[in-house]
């Protein structure tokens, strides 16, 4: 009795012994299995990937990104020393990587699925708007940006001065940012400007005006500027400010593409939505003109580019794009010349100004390095305006450059000082100015 | 007679090592010193550089556009040569500095990169070529030479300043 | 060059396989040193010469340790083995402190020294310690010195391990470097290891990275108590399966070439006690530091106040490891006067505690270290660490912490599951038990792995490697 109890207790503990020896092994074959597999895939991916990567023909351009690719660096001993060889050469991998758009369709896709609300700087919005993250103003060029504008006004007392900021998406479109972004007050930044402008230079506030208009299509879904819906609610608002009279209310609107993708698209990589572009021929006017470009010697007699249609930034189609210099004459009675510093926002707004400026010279101060006095004398300029989104403007680094640098000898500056900090840059900057202009008179 | 020549092997590697320690001590101080200052001329390295480059779309600027887009004062350095795109919605540019003292050439480098930076965001969205030049652009210090081109032929340019120091 | 990288995972990596496995035996190892050095010349095209510098000065110095032993020349034994450490540490401390160390003394002198910053060797930390292992095991008669300087080269710069460890000791990897076996099986296990630590690096660690990234550039007075611990957690989160990743990758791509380096994390994060956390964290280094340092000095087998003393030296020395900054210091000496407590003061205490509230302490003081360890400088720290605690007067909660939250919870939620073992056994047994295509499923889960960080690598603006610095 206690024996074969004790053998059934043996051998219960040899099966489950064998159970667990036999489930262990089984594990150890699985495992083996995955294992074996593993390796395959592997092998399999890597060696797909190098053919069709050895196979495929290097690109020069992307479209989709917007830019040009890396090609293939040339191998020599300075490359190679001071490793630019090494990162050229990976940059040009990943360029020119397989299917390299696909991968980052792929990639986006399961950003978005993870819940990110933002790519490479972009907001991705409701209803497929995308907003650009808004910059905080650079103090040290902002203060010396607006400096310079106070100086040059005060040399030019006698002409008008307006100046507009434009808010940006980001900060106007609330209703289709993504929950709780954090947005900077951009109006606070504005108001800070005009406080500083203060009364010799009339601000030209149209944030309200976006503000009451922001479900009206005034910004693009996919690029950073504002639309000719935007720019036509901005103008209504600023005519009377600007000093025009019966500023014309009627419109011919043409769509002339609805295909536009623009550099948020690019920049973020998401490229389902797409925008159309409209222009506006304003009715009742004379609207005539002739529009110049100095640096081209190209004279034409449309705002518009009709070739710009045909690449992939379609905003150009406003004067070709970005200019250093952009000369406008009308057949406007009016005898008003318009000196406009600009950045590419400008590019929209211009077709409302044409019927009421005999000569309008935009300038982007980005690109232009020529004497603004020169202009001033020569052109019989009656009023300057300045038009920036605030984005730009916050960041600019060039306007000061293009009004200080010409101001002549009356300009008083204290202390000559030979260190240069970054504080004391812009005064410093017209010292020098000086000494080099009375060098090259006595020269 | 085997611990002899055991002994002379040891020898051999004792002598080795004080050669590697003495080696990798030379490796440092080079490092340490960086480049020597060149003798050259700013305008032998001038002349060899721009030799190498397509001239026609660019002018030589005066020292006021070189504080205007590079805050630098030519009158600062031993040298300064600058060369500017006649367009300007072109993004060439040559940048050669001789600076009179080492401790200058961190500024020069720096006012170089926030050049390049300021051109990047300037032309961000618009210029593919332009942006696509910026950031081939080559960004070189050697010793007392500073050297900084925007061109499609910034390779070649870059061998002929190396060459020329 | 690292491994998260298009150029590595599609150039690099097959042209070696190739190479190797073409290879016959006899020349595996050459292959296998020649690749590591391309890869480390890839990055650091001057320093690899200070590279095969130290391969051939630590051959030659364990060669002639031998050669004075079996002559019985102790004192040139000694003489040579101090040499060497002294060499190794100098060569170390010449090019991560000088700089730290010439700025500090200007601060202090009244004048200023001159000097030029060299950028820091990659790897160096990792393989200086290497070479000291091995010179001091030799010293100590633990293992034979290496006569084959090709096999001694292949250990120093082997580039699986080489630029951010685990740091393999030289007894570890000693029978492996003449003999070691390459199976399919082996391979393959390798290739999850890898596959594994490439999506924790890819996948996780630079996507949650982005979250700390935009926390952390926001100014310290404006971060809300929610926003600054979710930037800690985010960081928490990205320091591990960053250094976690890597290491995997490292010991993967070893299994593949048929070596077997040791783990270097084991889920650090469900520790109970800040002792736990460092036996789990960063293995190899804490062994390093325990085998060569603390135990030489005693251990514990010596008085308390000696023993209080070992830690600290220990854990100062482990912070300046790390970098050459104070915070680093101030992180090293955090832990060490946190496992001081915990050995003398709370011990009985802490054993104490319900499981759950061990492991809060646990995560709270190691998150509160990453604060000093992420800061760029002390005034930065005690701001980042002061916004936690809401001493800057921000409320509880703002816009800006339900943002990152909300946009960042899918894969915060994942990272700590994953930070748990509780994943992957899941994993496993899921693939393992009986059911026809579980074991093809889990295959392909890897290769979705491999899939998805290779769309990510493309996408790659940012893929920015944390311990790099060190």
């Amino acid at each position: 009795m206690e024996n074969r109890r004790r053998t059934q207790y043996r051998e219960k503990n040899i099966r489950y012994a064998e159970r667990k020896e036999k489930r262990r092994r089984r594990i150890r074959k699985k495992m083996k299995k995955q294992y074996i597999l593993s390796a395959l895939l592997l092998l399999l991916t890597l060696s797909v990937v190098v053919i069709a990567n050895g196979i495929k023909q290097d690109s020069e351009f992307s479209p989709t990104e917007n830019r040009m690719l890396t090609q293939k660096p040339e191998m020599d001993w300075t490359t190679i020393q001071d490793g630019s060889f090494m990162t050229d050469y990976e940059s040009y991998v990943s360029d020119q990587f397989i299917g390299r758009d696909w991968w980052i369709s792929l990639k986006l896709s399961v950003d978005r699925l993870l819940g990110k609300k933002e790519s490479n700087g972009v907001y991705l919005g409701k209803q497929q708007y995308l907003m650009e993250v808004l910059s905080t103003p650079d103090e040290v060029n902002l203060e010396r940006n607006l400096n310079a504008v106070l100086e040059f006004q005060k040399k030019h007392s006698d002409l008008n001065f307006f100046f507009t900021l434009i808010p940006n998406a980001a900060y106007i479109l609330t209703d289709f940012m993504p929950d709780n972004a954090p947005v900077r007050d951009q109006e606070e930044d504005i108001q800070r400007v005009k406080e500083k402008l203060g009364s010799a230079v009339t601000f030209l506030d149209v944030t309200e005006t976006m503000r009451a208009y922001r479900r009206e299509g005034i910004y693009y879904k996919t690029d950073h500027h504002w639309t000719s819906r935007g720019a036509y609610e901005a103008f209504q608002a600023m005519a009377s400010g600007l000093l025009i009279e019966n500023p014309a209310t009627e419109y011919d609107i043409y769509p002339v593409t609805d295909q536009f993708s623009g550099t948020l698209a690019s920049k973020s990589g998401y490229r389902k939505a797409k925008d159309t572009i409209e222009i506006y021929i304003p009715l009742g006017v004379t609207n005539e003109y002739v529009v110049y470009y100095p640096d081209e010697q190209k004279k034409t007699a449309s705002l518009y580019d009709s070739e710009s249609l045909n690449q992939k930034d379609q905003y150009e189609v406003f004067l070709g794009g970005n200019h250093a210099m952009v000369d406008i004459t009308t057949t406007c009675e009016d005898n008003r010349c318009l000196l406009l510093f600009k950045d590419s926002y400008a590019n929209a707004f211009i077709q409302f100004l044409t019927p009421y400026f005999r000569e309008i010279i935009m300038i982007d101060p980005r690109y232009y390095y020529e004497d603004i006095e020169n202009i001033i004398s020569s052109r019989n300029v009656t009023d300057i305006l300045f038009l920036y989104n605030a984005n730009t403007f916050f960041e600019d680094n060039s306007l000061a450059d293009v009004l200080i640098s010409e101001l002549d000898e009356t300009v008083e500056e204290t202390e000559s000082s030979e260190q240069q900090t970054q504080e004391t840059d812009a005064e410093t900057e017209t010292q020098t100015e000086q000494e080099t202009v009375q060098t090259e008179t006595t020269e | 007679m085997i611990r002899q020549s055991e002994r002379k092997i040891v020898n051999i590697w004792e002598g080795l090592k004080y050669a590697c320690i003495l080696a990798v001590l030379v490796f440092i101080g080079s490092l340490l010193l960086g480049e020597a200052s060149s003798n050259a001329s700013i305008e032998e390295v001038e002349s060899a550089v721009t030799a190498t480059m397509d001239l026609s779309g660019m002018e030589k600027a005066s020292n006021r556009m070189m504080k205007r887009l590079y805050g630098l004062n030519a009158n600062d350095y031993e040298g300064a040569v600058l060369y500017i795109s006649t367009f300007n919605m072109d993004v060439e540019e040559l940048l050669i500095v001789k600076v009179k003292d080492i401790s200058q050439t961190e500024t020069v480098s720096a006012a170089a990169e926030s050049r390049k930076e300021t051109q990047l965001t300037n032309f961000d969205g618009y210029g593919v070529e332009q942006c696509q030049l910026l950031n081939d652009s080559i960004l070189n210090v050697r010793g007392n030479y500073i050297f900084f081109v925007v061109s499609p032929n910034a390779k070649e340019a870059e061998k002929a300043f190396l060459g020329s120091l | 060059m690292i491994f998260s990288s298009i150029f590595f995972l599609y150039v690099f990596l097959p042209i070696t396989l190739l190479l190797y496995f073409l290879m016959p035996k006899p020349g595996k190892n050459i292959v296998l040193l020649i690749v590591s050095l391309i890869f480390y010349a890839w990055g650091e095209p001057i320093y690899v010469f200070l590279m095969l510098f130290s391969i051939i000065f630590n051959y030659l110095t364990g060669m002639e340790i031998e050669a004075y032993r079996e002559e019985g020349e102790e004192r040139r034994v000694r003489f040579c083995f101090w040499l060497a450490v002294g060499v190794n540490l100098g060569l170390l401390g010449f090019f991560k402190y000088y700089g730290f160390f010439l700025e500090n003394l200007n601060a202090i002198l009244p004048f200023d020294i001159p000097y030029k910053e060299l950028p820091l060797p990659v790897g160096i930390s990792f393989y200086t310690f290497q070479t000291l292992s091995y010179v001091i095991d030799v010293y100590w008669g633990k293992v034979k010195v290496q006569k084959n300087v090709l096999s001694f080269g292949l250990y120093v710069t082997m580039f699986p391990q080489l630029i951010a460890g685990p740091i393999v000791q030289y007894s570890d990897i000693e029978r492996q470097l003449k003999k070691r076996k390459t199976t399919l099986t082996k391979f393959g296990e390798g290739t999850t290891w890898f596959l594994r630590g490439l999506g924790k690096k890819v996948l996780l660690a630079n996507n949650i990275g982005m979250a700390f990234d935009a926390i952390n550039a926001i100014p310290k007075g404006e971060l809300s108590v929610l926003a600054a611990w979710v930037g800690c957690l985010a960081y928490t989160m990205q320091i591990y399966y960053d250094f976690g990743g890597y290491s995997d990758m490292a010991i993967g791509l070893g299994k593949m070439f048929g070596f077997e380096f040791v783990k270097n994390f084991e889920y650090p994060y469900i520790s109970k006690s800040i002792t736990e956390f460092w036996r789990r964290w960063h293995i190899s280094l804490s062994s390093w530091f325990r085998d060569y340092v603390y135990i030489p000095l005693g251990g514990n087998r010596v008085s308390t106040p000696k023993c209080i003393r070992n830690i600290f030296i220990v854990w100062i020395l482990t912070g300046f490891w790390h970098g050459a900054a104070w915070n680093f210091m101030i992180w090293g000496l955090y832990y060490g006067i946190l496992l001081c407590l915990e050995k003398y003061v709370f011990k009985s205490f802490l054993e104490r505690m319900p499981e759950f509230l061990k492991h809060v302490y646990t995560m709270f003081f190691v998150m509160i270290g990453w604060g000093f360890f992420f800061s760029t400088s002390m005034g930065d720290a005690f701001g980042y660490l002061g916004a936690m605690f809401g001493m800057n007067g921000m409320p509880l909660v703002d816009s800006n912490a339900r943002y990152y939250l909300m946009s960042n919870l899918w894969i915060l939620v994942i990272c700590v599951i994953c930070a748990t073992p509780a994943a992957y056994r899941w994993f496993r047994s899921f693939a393992f038990s009986r059911g026809k295509y579980r074991v093809g499923i889990s295959v392909l889960l890897y290769g979705g792995i491999l899939l998805l960080s290779t769309a990510y690598l493309v996408n790659a603006t940012y893929n920015p490697f944390l311990y790099f610095r060190f």
